[in-house]
């Protein structure tokens, strides 16, 4: 069996926030504008976070990608009065848009705020418009949306490897976050392969999931304390 | 008859028709077919020159969508066939005289965009399920038309528990 996940090494992560464009781009992801965004109504699938430590000028920045942590126990699964929300047979924590009602209990219960609304219509403006992601929807105003893992990219490969008859290889999908890290900070693969590279990683003294204590069994693993 | 009488009559009448709405609008039914800039026979293409889908439609096999046929297509044979049928005269017209407009053909099976859904014809051919099974017989008709509502998921989730494809909602809507 498959279970996505996704290893992110904080001791590699310079925080340039390509990762944000790339999955902006990558998602059909609207802008909600400056004023909007003062409301906290930006989106974005993926964000870093910044931590301080030490006072200046002994001082170092560390940096944390967070995106949907696609739980294995998802607290916000269980509150979506329209099953909106599930889990994959391949551990992904899907969001099927068409469902959604936008109660917004989801968003509510996620631990890590991860989950956004649409607040308004999607506007493209000129020439935007233009180079929007035909394998993506767009989101129209009322729908909860967040990270999928670039669930477009997992079928396109997975579609790839059916007409070459064979299983999908590791590191074939590339999400757009991990494709686009400067410092390879960002591995995709298969945490039930014990041979890939992201159940190396999983395996090793630095990995950490974010709030551990919840029980919520995230799927993405960050390696911290290196340096 | 008491107004309370007429008002219970009038209530019921109301949940039919109400209920008659729903169901109608659980099973859409096929769309009506868009008008064409030409009027394009599908009829004489297939059952008369054997024509294969793929020959037009050049994506139905290799790609996520079938695709409309490029005006470069039609006038590879036509620069040849067919100069006396008046509607093969008016786009040859169109493509040798016209400003470079590209003929804007209208697509009969429309995914509705509130859906959300993105179908793909490449792993339905690589299944081996013929067009036919969701475009019904478009060789013998002359104008072409929904046999089937795109819209309607209930019948693609039959044929893939049927098959045992993926039922997955992820497989479709993303």
């Amino acid at each position: 069996m498959t279970r996505w996940g996704m290893v992110i090494d904080t001791d590699r992560c310079t925080g340039c926030a390509a990762c944000m464009v790339a999955c902006h781009a990558e998602n059909n992801i609207q802008t909600v504008g400056e004023v909007e965004a003062g409301k906290g109504r930006a989106m974005h699938w993926i964000r870093i976070e910044r931590y301080y430590e030490g006072e200046f000028p002994d001082i170092k920045v560390r940096f944390q990608p967070v995106m949907c942590q696609q739980c294995g126990h998802a607290p916000c699964e269980p509150v979506c009065p329209v099953y909106a929300t599930y889990h994959t047979p391949e551990g992904l924590n899907a969001m099927v848009y068409a469902r959604c009602i936008g109660t917004r209990y989801c968003a509510n219960n996620c631990p890590y705020t991860v989950r956004f609304f649409n607040w308004f219509s999607p506007d493209f403006p000129q020439p935007l418009e233009r180079q929007l992601n035909p394998d993506v929807s767009v989101r129209s105003a009322g729908i909860m949306e967040k990270c999928t893992f670039c669930v477009q990219r997992i079928q396109g490969a997975q579609d790839v490897a059916k007409d070459e008859d064979r299983e999908v290889r590791d590191g074939e999908i590339r999400t757009a976050c991990s494709q686009s890290c400067p410092a390879e900070a960002i591995v995709f693969g298969d945490l039930d392969d014990p041979e890939s590279r992201v159940s190396e990683f999983a395996e090793q003294a630095r990995a950490t999931r974010l709030l551990e204590e919840l029980s919520t069994e995230p799927s993405v693993i960050y390696m911290r304390g290196g340096r | 008859m008491t107004g309370r009488g007429r008002g219970l009559r009038q209530l019921v009448g109301l949940s039919v028709s109400a209920l008659a709405l729903t169901l109608a609008a659980c099973s859409p039914r096929p769309q009506a077919a868009p008008e064409q800039p030409i009027a394009y026979n599908h009829q004489v293409h297939v059952q008369d020159e054997e024509m294969e889908c793929t020959r037009c439609h050049l994506g139905a096999e290799t790609q996520d969508q079938a695709g409309l046929p490029p005006m470069t297509v039609c006038a590879g044979c036509h620069r040849r066939q067919g100069a006396d049928i008046p509607s093969v005269q008016a786009f040859m017209e169109l493509y040798d005289g016209g400003q470079g407009e590209p003929l804007a053909w209208r697509k009969v099976n429309v995914m509705p965009e509130s859906a959300m859904v993105h179908f793909r014809h490449k792993p339905h051919a690589r299944a081996e399920v013929g067009c036919e099974t969701c475009h019904g017989d478009i060789g013998s008709m002359t104008v072409a038309e929904q046999v089937l509502n795109v819209a309607d998921m209930g019948w693609c989730v039959d044929c893939h528990r049927r098959e045992e494809a993926s039922i997955d909602c992820l497989t479709c809507h993303h």
